[in-house]
């Protein structure tokens, strides 16, 4: 027996005690290149197909009506006498409307105003929802109560009606204003239809973004982490914008990027019945709009824009749809 | 449960309050009144209008009696169609609206909820996927969008449907599909994401269980709980439906209210203006009041909340 110890050899050798170099040290250390929330959301996204190609397409749509215009010869407002109504062609892609203007560079300024109304209309309810939402759900009670109710009213209200009557109202003043004040004198490129859009946005849309917000912040209040904020002295605008909201950013994400196909989807609508924007100025809606008075005879003119504003209203969509499944998978109905 | 429902009615008759003051004070925020137009009236023609409709009177004065004339449900007169009221106009036009939107209704409902129990029931397979596109591209397209495309191919080209007016039967088809495809594609996916939850169930697993033929299983247990979600959504899809009126009407010429809305909004006749954005506001909250109610008496777990 003693001899079967002897032949075991011990594999120890002196090395193995020597402190361990750089390059063992991390080898050792099994973890995890360290993430950011947003990185983590992107990875996700990333593996959801649909998503990436609907954000591809967003990039590339707005790339072009950023830049198509200025790489185009033509401007959106240029009339060309006897080039009225043609059809698809070399030197207009996208054909000519009735008073001979080139009908890519109207699409592409379209889309261009169309998203603008979007992205503004959503940021607006971003902003106003958001802050809404979370006093109301921060201080809770009699607050809470009165807010919300005076939301619930707004929210009974028929919005379509109020924005075709607020657009009807605005319209008029706004240009006054416009004409008569200096201050406000730059806004009137803009033009009072838009204007009109944006205010009803923010008076009426904001909304539903309050109440996801709210509903967020009644759950995150109750955590420790604001327990501890408020014992080490924390006022109540720093736990509402340093705690509060910065934890509900997903939802707040998910319900701004879905609200800017329904804004442009409103704004088509509005221009489609004659409120919106104002001529010379083209969005997707009005160009729709216009092309149904020669429906009969130059249907080409409906196609662009109608697609365009359906891929526009899709691809938010399922972005929308997407980045809910990526920033929390509990929204996911 | 009767305290719930006292509860809904004020706080519809709140809203409609809302409606009614918010209406008025914004139509008479326009600076002008509702008799400046392209042509100039005479200062003493303008007085004496102003003094027929009883806009001479304060604000205050005037609200008070457009509230006490609408309690009579009296909603004043045209100021643009001379003598015709616009009780009478929403009682000519409306009839014509209401069928279309019916019509619409139930359409939606007949195409959404199948689709979602099918894409349910297939789920993964090629029909819930076929289902899905086309309830997402249902999602994306604007009805009028859809309108004028239908009119086009179905009307002018093949010349299969009428694509003026609504006097048969085939006339509504065009139309009410327009009106009916937003909805529809919405009916569908709520349809499927409710029928995914229900059919996991336990009591499902017990209805197969006990040898249940899956027809059986489908329409006589699932269905029932899972359109229980589709009711809360007939407010939103009767005003989604409204709406789409507006333009629909217009593009098919459609003698409704929706289309007359529309002039008078390009005709700024104001007092029509305002008493349709109220009559239809009413007819919502209605609407919705009504459904609000209706879900308390089918679905037995709201009491077991309260």
């Amino acid at each position: 027996m003693n001899s079967d110890i002897n032949k075991v050899e011990l594999n120890i050798k002196e090395e193995l005690f020597k402190p361990a170099s750089k390059e063992e040290r991390t080898q050792l250390v099994v973890m995890r290149e360290s993430t950011t929330y947003w990185k983590d959301v992107w990875k996700k996204l990333k593996s959801n197909k649909v998503a990436i190609i609907s954000l591809y397409v967003i990039i590339l749509i707005t790339l072009l009506a950023i830049v198509g215009p200025m790489l185009s010869p033509y401007s959106y407002s240029d009339q060309f006498r006897g080039e009225e109504h043609q059809t698809p062609n070399a030197q207009h892609w996208f054909g000519t409307d009735y008073l001979g203007r080139d009908l890519f560079v109207r699409v592409l300024y379209g889309t261009r105003i169309s998203l603008s109304i979007g992205i503004v209309a959503s940021i607006m309810v971003l902003v106003i929802g958001t802050v809404y939402g979370a006093i109301a759900g921060y201080f809770g009670g009699k607050v809470d109560n009165i807010m919300m109710r005076f939301a619930e009213v707004l929210s009974a209200v028929p919005s379509t009606l109020m924005v075709i009557l607020l657009s009807v109202v605005l319209k008029e003043p706004l240009k006054e204003a416009f004409n008569t004040s200096g201050v406000l004198k730059h806004l009137s490129t803009i033009g009072p239809g838009l204007i009109s859009i944006f205010i009803t946005f923010a008076l009426l849309y904001w909304v539903d973004m309050a109440r996801i917000v709210r509903g967020q912040v009644l759950s995150l209040k109750e955590q420790e982490y604001v327990t501890a904020a408020k014992a080490l002295g924390g006022s109540s605008r720093r736990i509402i914008f340093k705690h509060l909201i910065p934890n509900s950013i997903g939802q707040i994400t998910v319900t701004a990027t879905l609200e800017i196909p329904s804004a442009i989807f409103t704004e088509s609508f509005l221009s489609f019945i004659g409120l919106g924007v104002d001529a010379p100025m083209a969005s997707l809606g009005s160009l729709t709009a216009s092309a149904m008075n020669g429906i009969y005879s130059y249907p080409y003119q409906l196609i662009f824009p109608a697609l365009f504003i359906s891929i526009i209203i899709l691809a938010f969509n399922l972005l929308g749809d997407g980045l809910r499944d990526a920033l929390d998978p509990r929204m996911k109905k | 449960m009767y305290r719930y429902i006292l509860k809904r009615i004020a706080f519809a008759l709140v809203t409609l309050f809302f409606i009614v003051t918010i209406t008025f004070f914004l139509m008479h925020a326009v600076p002008g009144g509702p008799f400046t137009g392209e042509k100039t009236l005479k200062p003493e023609i303008l007085e004496n209008l102003n003094k027929k409709y009883g806009l001479d009177k304060p604000l205050v004065v005037q609200y008070g009696n457009y509230l006490l004339s609408l309690i009579k449900l009296d909603l004043g007169p045209s100021y643009s169609q001379i003598g015709t009221s616009v009780n009478e106009i929403i009682s000519r036009s409306f009839p014509t609206s209401a069928k279309l939107g019916g019509a619409a209704v139930i359409l939606a409902l007949l195409m959404g909820i199948p689709m979602g129990v099918l894409a349910a029931l297939k789920r993964g397979h090629w029909q819930d996927r076929v289902i899905m596109l086309i309830a997402t591209i249902g999602i994306a397209v604007p009805g009028f969008v859809i309108a004028t495309v239908g009119m086009i191919i179905f009307g002018v080209n093949l010349r299969w449907l009428p694509i003026v007016g609504l006097k048969s039967i085939k006339h509504y088809i065009l139309p009410s599909i327009s009106l009916a495809f937003f909805p529809a594609a919405f009916i569908a996916r709520m349809m499927r994401t409710s029928m995914l939850e229900v059919i996991n169930q336990d009591y499902i697993r017990t209805a197969r269980a006990k040898g249940l033929s899956s027809f059986l299983v489908v329409f006589k247990h699932a269905l029932k709980n899972s359109i229980l979600p589709i009711v809360t959504y007939i407010g939103p899809l009767m005003a989604g439906i409204m709406t789409g009126s507006f333009v629909v009407e217009k593009i098919f010429t459609i003698p409704g209210l929706g289309r007359y809305f529309i002039n008078s909004i390009t005709n700024r006749d104001y007092s029509v203006i305002m008493g349709v954005t109220i009559f239809y506001g009413a007819l919502l909250i209605f609407m919705t009041l009504v459904v609000d109610i209706i879900y308390v008496f089918i679905d037995p777990r709201i009491k077991l909340q309260k």
